[in-house]
């Protein structure tokens, strides 16, 4: 299954957790997106939606410049 | 230069306005000085500027000043030194407060909300900055967390809501959270999903029976579509729509059937009228073509003329002009119409009865041919008039009667001829009949004298033959009677009388006085008629009496009856005698007819003749119907006027 890519480099807190909730509805179950963010809170906030909506927290890259590589699975 | 004077001053403690000699405030004692010169490098602009220190300066008094103005810097130098060593202390402390104070708010503003000032300064003032920036990061760490909070309870939410739009009733959201408005939103949420889920449900079982509904309603108009009007929609429903939907259905149904109904009998009617449109326009076309040909074959002359002493043709067949012989149409209409008429005159008087009556009916007049041949035409016309009421012409018809009118000349003419050897028929007759009768009595009296007076000279024999010659003298004095009789009838006309024939036909009976083995009965009521009274007896009589006289039966039975059969009596006579042959039916009423021999049954063969003759002559006829052996029925029938 291709992985799905959302780009939320820039965005600032909340705003990459909220790109993501309105991305979760069009997932199909067992589907992985690869979230791409730099904002300093970026992983924790990732890791807090992920428990919070029961979705798998699955890896983290991180690319330097604060700019984070999240797999997440639905 | 006085400053007193310049400046106008008035302060007269001043020793400088009291000498009148100083010049200005560098003398000693005045205000000027204390207040000016002591602070003169603060003021020092002022005086230079002044006109009156300029106007006044000179080398004791600049040298004073400038003691003065030594003195004091050197004051100032010490305290500026001192200055500056505090100043470099605060500056240091503020340095480093300062940058402790930008690095945490370089890491807050990176989003560190962690981030705080360990304060170790002396400096009030950065001391209750840093406190400051402490307390306002950690608000910015609540308001963040509080931030996230909100993002994650929305996150839920959305997550939620999306599931429950696509479908999944089942989803709530979370209840609680740390942010009151989200935990509320929450709730809210829940409870309107609730709300929703049970109207929707609600909705679901109720489209549900609105489809099945509908879906009932559709098949029942699906069926009236295909043109069965006996389906009903059901009208029982717990859906008050559906209900009433079944019933609107039914009474459109019914108004459809109504409709229906009457369209079919519309349609009958106008299938019907087109029917007979059709016939009737066949007829007409067909009649039009017959009228054509008709008036062209027609054998008689067809036309239209217009009226008065002048007119003329103007519409003619082929017939008219056989009849009057032209060769053209156009020949016909150049001649006036009075023209055609033997006698001018006529014409007038066809025209004034055609303008009194409107039309003329069989109208026979004297016409002739061009050439002047004489003819007879039967006009039939009738006058067209116009809304006026003027007539605009005549139409009609004329038929040749020519040869009509030459054979009832003829048959006149022979009628007159037969009506005179008739009579003279009738003359001769009773002449005959009476001439006869005298020299047969005398005949019937030689031989009776012969038979009283010569008794003795005759043996038997003779005896014999004077009695065959008496009867034969009988028998030809009876069929002179008949033949005399026949002569009067018609010829010797008797007063018409209403005659009872009830009472006529028992005095006939009487009369005939039938053996005690022949039964006569009357079966019906017999009417009473208008009539020669001894005519009527004769009728009666004859066919009584034969019925008595032929009768071969040890039982007989005689029936007379009569009933009323439209515009006449029909009488009949029933005997069940020995019955008639057929083939003798019209034969027995021939004069001098019998059936049986002479030697059996005496008869003058007079009777039914006479019978015939005189029902007839009442204007009535009469026939027989027979079995042989089994009887014989003879009717008869007489008018009732």
């Amino acid at each position: 299954m291709a992985v799905e890519i959302l780009d939320t480099l820039g965005l600032k807190c909340p705003q990459p957790v909220l790109k993501l909730a309105v991305r979760a509805p069009d997932m199909a179950s067992g589907s992985i997106l690869e979230v791409l963010g730099d904002c300093l809170t970026f992983e924790k906030d990732v890791r807090t939606w992920c428990d919070r909506l029961g979705k798998v927290f699955l890896s983290v890259k991180n690319e330097g410049d604060n700019k984070k590589r999240i797999r997440i699975q639905f | 230069m006085k400053c007193w004077e310049v400046f106008g001053c008035e302060e007269k403690a001043c020793p400088v306005l009291k000498s009148k000699a100083n010049n200005c405030w560098l003398v000693s004692g005045t205000r000027c000085r204390g207040e000016i010169q002591g602070k003169f490098l603060e003021k020092m602009e002022i005086c230079l500027e002044c006109s009156v220190f300029a106007a006044n300066m000179d080398v004791d008094s600049m040298k004073e000043t400038i003691d003065i103005v030594n003195s004091q810097f050197k004051r100032y130098r010490q305290r500026i030194d001192k200055r500056d060593r505090e100043l470099e202390n605060i500056s240091m402390d503020l340095a480093i407060g300062l940058s402790e104070s930008f690095e945490m708010l370089q890491r807050l503003s990176s989003g560190d909300t962690t981030a705080r000032i360990q304060i170790t300064t002396k400096n009030e003032l950065l001391t209750k900055l840093q406190i400051l920036l402490n307390q306002t990061a950690a608000r910015v760490e609540e308001m963040v967390h509080q931030h996230h909070e909100l993002a994650m309870g929305l996150c839920e939410q959305y997550d939620a809501l999306a599931k429950i739009a696509a479908g999944d009733r089942t989803v709530r959201v979370p209840e609680t959270s740390d942010n009151e408005l989200i935990a509320k939103l929450g709730m809210l949420i829940n409870k309107e999903t609730t709300i929703l889920t049970d109207l929707l449900e609600e909705m679901e079982s109720t489209s549900l029976e609105l489809a099945l509904g509908l879906s009932e309603n559709f098949e029942v108009l699906q069926k009236v579509a295909e043109g069965d009007l006996t389906v009903r929609a059901p009208e029982k429903s717990q859906n008050e729509l559906l209900a009433k939907l079944g019933a609107v259905v039914n009474q459109t149904i019914a108004n459809l059937k109504d409709s229906w109904d009457n369209l079919q009998k519309s349609n009958t009617q106008l299938e019907w009228e087109l029917i007979q449109r059709k016939k009737a326009e066949r007829t007409l076309k067909e009649g039009a073509e017959k009228y054509k040909t008709l008036t062209e074959n027609i054998n008689v002359g067809i036309f239209r003329n217009t009226p008065g002493s002048k007119g003329h043709f103007i519409e003619a067949n082929s017939m008219m002009l056989k009849l009057f012989g032209f060769d053209s149409k156009e020949e016909l209409f150049k001649n006036q119409v009075s023209s055609l008429y033997q006698n001018p005159a006529e014409r007038k008087k066809f025209s004034q009865k055609m303008l009194a009556e409107g039309f003329v009916k069989d109208e026979e007049l004297m016409l002739k041919k061009t050439d002047g041949t004489p003819i007879w035409g039967s006009v039939t016309a009738a006058a067209v008039t116009d809304e006026n009421g003027e007539v605009r012409f005549y139409d009609g018809v004329i038929e040749d009667i020519t040869d009509r009118k030459r054979t009832e000349e003829r048959q006149q003419k022979l009628l007159e001829e037969l009506e005179i050897a008739n009579q003279e028929l009738k003359d001769f007759a009773y002449i005959v009949s009476h001439d006869l009768k005298a020299p047969l009595r005398a005949i019937g009296s030689l031989t009776d004298w012969l038979l009283n007076d010569y008794e003795q000279a005759f043996d038997e024999e003779g005896k014999e033959l004077l009695h065959l010659l008496t009867g034969r003298v009988r028998r030809m004095n009876e069929l002179i009677n008949g033949i005399l009789q026949y002569s009067r009838i018609g010829r010797v006309e008797e007063e018409k009388s209403a005659v009872d024939l009830n009472h006529l036909v028992c005095e006939v009976i009487d009369l005939v006085s039938p053996p005690l083995s022949i039964e006569i009965e009357i079966q019906d009521e017999l009417p009473t008629v208008m009539g020669e009274m001894t005519r009527l007896e004769q009728v009666f009589q004859n066919l009584i009496s034969n019925a008595v006289k032929y009768m071969d039966k040890p039982e007989g039975k005689i029936k007379i009856g009569c009933i009323s059969e439209n515009q006449d009596w029909l009488f009949r006579v029933v005997d069940n005698g020995p019955g008639i042959e057929k083939k003798y039916h019209d034969k027995i009423f021939q004069i001098f007819q019998t059936l049986a021999p002479r030697d059996e049954c005496e008869s003058t063969g007079i009777g039914l003749t006479v019978v015939k003759k005189i029902v007839e002559t009442f204007g009535g006829k009469i026939w027989l119907e027979s079995d042989v052996g089994v009887g014989s029925t003879f009717y008869f029938t007489l008018p009732k006027n």
